[in-house]
């Protein structure tokens, strides 16, 4: 084995590729890798891509040809490409395209490239299930109600399938992207969420419509989707996570749209109004009268004819809302995320229901750009006194984890670091009522938890963005969809167990690039020798990975 | 002429000229110094005599060629009269010029050297003293070393060409494993100082010699295993396997240095074993080499098992195996650290230094599968037995104790020396230890060998050939990684594919069990990636660092149950016991085993006595007197 030492690409036989992000060639390698491989982690120095059946089978659909991966692997690696690796991409790039549903009048065709494959999947427990009524030795027809599920299990079967069968059209309703904000200030889209917007519609055809843009928060991803819209030009109906998220889908499309107020429509706990663009949430859609119960407002999926779905949030789709997208496989489908990690695991189910990952770029690149704010990470490890120690030491598993998490030193440091920050924006975020509420209460700020009146919140957030209030505590209502543009620092006191997708979430609050370019401040208050440490280790993964490094501090070594 | 060999030395010219030499020889030799010749003996040494004499022995001695001088200052300067042909050979390379070579010996002319050389190349005494005063000392034999080790080694072997119908001498090449032992050795001694304790460490009563159950629980602690890994073999005439060597060293190391001895069939510590757990390896292993240079535990000319009649007959003829380990070391010790040197320069050095030595004074006993046509007496046997040993020595106490680092190929086939000796046709090689090609003496050995007067560990040489992440990850970026940065991280860290490797507390932990450090760990990470180490992985080995030093092994001790809470409390406040004991829950005391002896006589004092438990422990009970008759042991 001959190293190239000056090719970037590492080629593992497990189907990782590591890019060694300051090798010469390391920019070209990674354009010929994306198309065929997901970016799993980009922390400094290494990137790293996975080779998964998803990915070569989206390279596929894109048309990019086996031959034509491995040619990329061979050229860029710098060490001999497995051959167990070429061989799988060459296998699976073969299974792509052996399966095509187009429409067949109100009905699919799901067509095999021949018997064999027709007959295989014909057995197949899952796929065999849609597969009953046969056309011919290579063609079914199956309903247009199953297409998703039909995908779902094809996948699962080895064959995915190309979904020609388009989509169907929504009312019209167009939607004008303004030159100039409500406010007067200067709007266009950035480069990145036109190319994001583009990569999803795919100029119209049946082979983009629907699949998954991920930025980071504060990135504008509601941006991408009032472009995606643009780009329809059909009704809309909007699923977001919070009310406060609702009110913020308003904000924009009002700002930055031509969209005018009485198009725009809330189905939420207050008002259950339907309208060319909707606004709803998941909590609303999920709401059943008894556990036994069926979900009375996923008929929202159907009162319209929707050209376009949009799904906010998307690692959060709730599983009724993805048996009920199931359904809705002829409507185009975009969603939006800061990251595809579901601590539940269900990241396949994302991609079977909603679409594959349509566009993504590392953080690290938008705050090189500056369209997010360079931000600093640093956890602090607070010790415990002495009888809280013993304290901790006599309870059980579970409860160690809480009494680390709420330990009283944590507000003492806290005072201090508003003190530091004393020029700053802040926001105090905590896992635990008891804990934010003593917390709020000891600082005097105003403290926002999920039974804050809807109005008062947006009061305390209008006051905050108005400069009246320097600190608001937050309870995990916090974690979403809060638009906070001025917040520069954010100080997490305690979250949920090892939650990465969370603290993504809540870096995200505080990366809305400053008008005085003032970078970020994401501090993380973590009791010391406590389980807590742990948890903050797994935390921090998705950030490493995205390329932010942390400062691990002690607060006694710093003196404070 | 009287005598024809001069072991006991010649004390003057005189003597040598008529005791030593017949008239035929004094003639020739006479003739060097161009006078007119008498007939008479007596005559003939008075010339010689006269041409040496006073300054003329300074004019003697300049006519001399270079390499001659060079033999007379060897011996002039050294604490023998007599010339050692074989370390001059091994110093200059070539010997001196001593005559001509004429096949009868009546025809033989001597060279002026004979002038300075009797009885077999003896200096008389006299004549050496003169010399000193101004024949210049010789310089210090060299040692080369090499600027680079190769990758490979070039393995010669005997091919049957069929085209020609002979055979032919052509090489192979054959990877070299380097093994870089000062590091290894000082965590291994830990892990078998461990495994001594934890009693897992059989050895036989009579030879001291570990189990095979010991050498497979020893296997499996080496890092990177022993240094030839076992193939199964298909039969015993294609087994090439060495067996163990640094498996088979280790318990009789320990027991050796005093730190294991026998208890049984097993080792246990000794109260030195068990400090040494505590304390710097690089003592303990100095401690080790001293001890095992003196040791009769063992001599290791036993495995070299090819050689038989070291039980029989052979015995007595052995030398002791201090007169042959302490050569050895002096050698070592004025080899350079830190440059790699040839196995075959190694010996070289070692015989044109002088630190040569017999392993037997009787080869001629010793033999190769069959006494009569096998013994090592003849075709240079003993030659070989001597530096079979060195390499035995070398590679499994040397280089197990990190005194050197090593570079190794499959002892099969390394060395064609044997070829000539009856019996060694089936034999896969000579000894096991036969692979040995390159030795480095580390700082470890310099120290251990008295060359430094404090240990200096070798700094990590810097190499950027991976890349440490904040996510706690390790890739493998740069040139292929050598085997021992593999083993390094598989040590540290857990493989998660090819290239890339994961931090994490539990190994970490693991880690520091086995004897490593993270300081170790973290200059390895520091020098083999050339950028400074992230924040979160210099947090996770400092947070394991801590908590790895916050509970910490106090040694054994033994559980005392006490009939009640209150005996409990009394024994563990009483002035004669409570020093020697600590409270364990309501009923129980911990007694450290440290402290037993103690505990057992103020027990006594108060009124107790230790009975043995039934199941575990052991229990309290007063003790006995006619009137109150002890319990029953477990009674209490």
């Amino acid at each position: 084995m001959s190293p190239a030492s000056d090719n970037a690409l590492i080629v593992q036989s497990d189907g990782s590729v590591l890019l060694e992000v300051h090798a010469p060639r390391a920019e070209e390698a990674r354009a010929a890798l994306a198309p065929f491989a997901e970016l799993v982690k980009s922390p400094e120095h290494v990137h790293t891509y996975r080779l998964t059946p998803l990915s070569v089978w989206n390279a596929r659909a894109a048309g990019l040809a086996a031959e034509q991966m491995v040619t990329a692997l061979r050229e860029h690696a710098r060490y001999v490409v497995p051959p167990g690796v070429e061989q799988e991409i060459r296998e699976l790039a073969a299974r792509y395209g052996r399966v095509v549903i187009t429409r067949d009048g109100d009905a699919l065709r799901c067509a095999c490239l021949d018997e064999v494959t027709a007959e295989r999947l014909f057995r197949d427990r899952e796929a065999g299930r849609y597969l009953g009524n046969r056309i011919d030795g290579t063609n079914f027809r199956v309903a247009a109600s199953q297409r998703g599920v039909l995908k779902q299990a094809l996948i699962a079967a080895g064959y995915p399938a190309e979904d020609l069968a388009g989509y169907v059209a929504g009312e019209p309703f167009a939607t004008t992207l303004c030159e100039r904000t409500a406010a007067g200030e200067a709007f266009s889209v950035r480069d990145y969420q036109r190319q994001a917007a583009e990569a999803f519609y795919l100029a119209g055809s049946e082979r983009g419509g629907s699949g998954v843009v991920v930025l980071p928060c504060g990135a504008g991803k509601t941006v991408v989707g009032l472009a995606a819209m643009a780009l329809v030009g059909q009704t809309t109906l909007v699923l977001a996570t919070s009310l406060t998220s609702v009110k913020q889908w308003r904000r924009e499309l009002l700002d930055k749209t031509g969209v005018r107020p009485e198009d725009i429509a809330e189905y939420t706990g207050e008002r259950k109004n339907t309208g060319p663009v909707t606004l709803t949430t998941y909590q609303i859609l999920t709401w059943r009268a008894d556990r036994e119960g069926a979900f009375p407002h996923l008929e929202l999926f159907r009162a319209r004819a929707w050209g376009l779905i949009i799904y906010d949030e998307v690692h959060l789709l709730p599983a009724p809302v993805f048996r009920a997208t199931a359904d809705i496989q002829a409507r185009r489908r975009l969603g939006l995320t800061a990251t595809l990690v579901r601590e539940d695991g269900r990241e396949g189910d994302v991609f079977a229901l909603i679409g594959p990952k349509r566009f993504d770029v590392p953080w690290r690149d938008l705050e090189r750009q500056a369209w997010i704010a360079t931000a600093t990470c640093v956890e602090e490890r607070v010790p415990m006194d002495p009888a809280r120690r013993m304290e901790y030491a006599l309870a059980d598993r579970r409860s160690q984890f809480r009494i680390a998490a709420e330990n009283p030193a944590k507000a003492l440091r806290l005072r201090r670091l508003l003190e530091r920050h004393a020029a700053g924006r802040i926001l105090v975020i905590g896992e635990y009522l008891a804990q934010v509420e003593a917390i709020a209460k000891e600082i005097g700020v105003p403290l926002v938890t999920g039974k804050t009146p809807q109005a008062e919140r947006e009061q305390v957030y209008d006051r905050f963005r108005r400069g009246e209030l320097r600190c608001i505590v937050l309870s995990k209502v916090g974690n979403f969809a809060i638009d906070l543009p001025d917040a520069d620092v954010l100080i997490q006191v305690s979250g949920a167990f090892g939650s990465r997708q969370e603290e993504a979430q809540r870096l995200g609050r505080i990366l809305r690039p400053k008008s005085d370019g003032r970078i970020a401040r994401f501090l993380t208050l973590v009791s010391r020798d406590t389980r807590e440490e742990e948890f903050a280790h797994h935390r921090k993964l998705f950030l490493t990975e995205q390329g932010y490094s942390y400062q691990v501090v002690i607060s006694d070594e710093r003196g404070l | 002429m009287k005598r024809y060999d001069a072991d006991e030395g010649i004390a003057t010219l005189e003597v040598a000229l008529s005791d030593y030499m017949n008239a035929d020889d004094l003639k020739k030799l006479a003739a060097l110094t161009g006078e007119k010749l008498p007939t008479r003996k007596a005559d003939l040494a008075a010339v010689i005599v006269r041409h040496l004499d006073g300054d003329r022995l300074r004019a003697a001695w300049q006519g001399l060629e270079d390499l001659q001088r060079a033999a007379v200052a060897e011996v002039v300067h050294s604490s023998s009269s007599r010339f050692r042909a074989d370390r001059f050979g091994a110093k200059y390379g070539a010997g001196p010029e001593w005559g001509s070579t004429e096949e009868q010996a009546w025809r033989r002319r001597p060279s002026a050297l004979c002038l300075f050389f009797y009885g077999n190349g003896t200096m008389p005494d006299d004549l050496k003293e003169r010399l000193k005063a101004f024949v210049p000392a010789p310089a210090p034999a060299k040692i080369e070393t090499l600027d680079q080790l190769p990758a490979s080694h070039e393995r010669p072997y005997t091919r049957w060409n069929s085209k020609t119908k002979t055979q032919e001498q052509v090489t192979e090449e054959v990877p070299l494993t380097v093994r870089e032992t000062e590091r290894t050795a000082q965590r291994e001694l830990l892990s078998v100082l461990r495994l001594v304790d934890a009693g897992k460490v059989a050895v036989s009563d009579t030879t001291r010699r570990p189990s095979s159950a010991t050498i497979a629980a020893l296997t499996a602690i080496l890092e990177g295993g022993d240094y030839y890994a076992h193939v199964p073999a298909r039969n015993k005439w294609e087994d090439k396997n060495a067996g163990p060597i640094r498996a088979f060293a280790w318990p009789l190391l320990v027991q050796a240095g005093g730190l294991a001895q026998l208890s049984g069939t097993r080792l246990q510590l000794t109260k030195a074993g068990r400090r040494a757990l505590g304390e710097t390896a690089a003592e303990t292993i100095r401690t080790l080499w001293a001890r095992w240079v003196g040791t009769t535990i063992l001599d290791e000319l036993s495995r070299i098992e090819c050689v038989k009649g070291q039980t029989g007959k052979g015995k007595r003829g052995l030398t002791a195996p201090l007169s042959r380990r302490r050569p050895v070391a002096e050698a070592l010790a004025e080899c350079p650290a830190g440059g790699w040197i040839t196995t075959d320069e190694f010996l070289r050095f070692a015989r044109a230094s002088g630190h040569d030595f017999s392993v037997t004074r009787n080869a001629w006993n010793l033999y190769i599968g069959e006494l009569q046509y096998g013994s090592l007496g003849q075709d240079g046997g003993a030659g070989i037995l001597e530096e079979r040993y060195v390499l035995c020595l070398l590679l499994e106490y040397a280089a197990t104790l990190g005194l050197i680092d090593v570079a190794l190929v499959p002892p099969a086939g390394a060395r064609d020396d044997y070829g000539d000796l009856w019996g060694t046709d089936d034999l896969p090689f000579f000894s096991r230890y036969d692979g040995l090609m390159y030795l480095r003496l580390t700082p470890l050995g310099a120290y251990c060998l008295g060359r430094e007067a404090v240990h200096r560990p070798a700094p990590v040489e810097v190499k950027p050939v991976l890349r440490v992440l904040p996510n706690l990850e390790i890739a493998a970026i740069g040139t292929e990684l050598e085997q021992a940065d593999r083993l390094a991280l598989d040590a540290y860290a857990t493989r998660v594919s090819d290239f890339v490797w994961r931090l994490d507390a539990g190994r970490l932990l693991v880690a520091i069990e086995e004897g490593r450090s993270m300081t170790e760990i973290r200059e390895f990470l520091a020098a083999r990636s050339g950028d400074p180490i992230p924040d979160t992985v210099v947090r996770l080995l400092q947070d394991v660092a801590e908590r790895s030093a916050k509970v910490r092994d106090r040694g054994l001790a033994r559980l005392v149950e006490c009939a009640d809470a209150a005996l409990a409390a009394l024994i563990a406040n009483d002035t004669r016991t409570r020093k020697y004991c600590l409270r364990a829950g309501e009923r129980h005391l911990a007694v450290p085993a440290s402290a037993e002896t103690a505990f057992r006589r103020g027990l006594r004092e108060v009124g107790y006595l230790l009975a043995a438990g039934e199941t575990r422990g052991a229990g309290v009970a007063r003790a006995g007197s006619p009137d109150d008759p002890a319990p029953e042991r477990g009674e209490a």
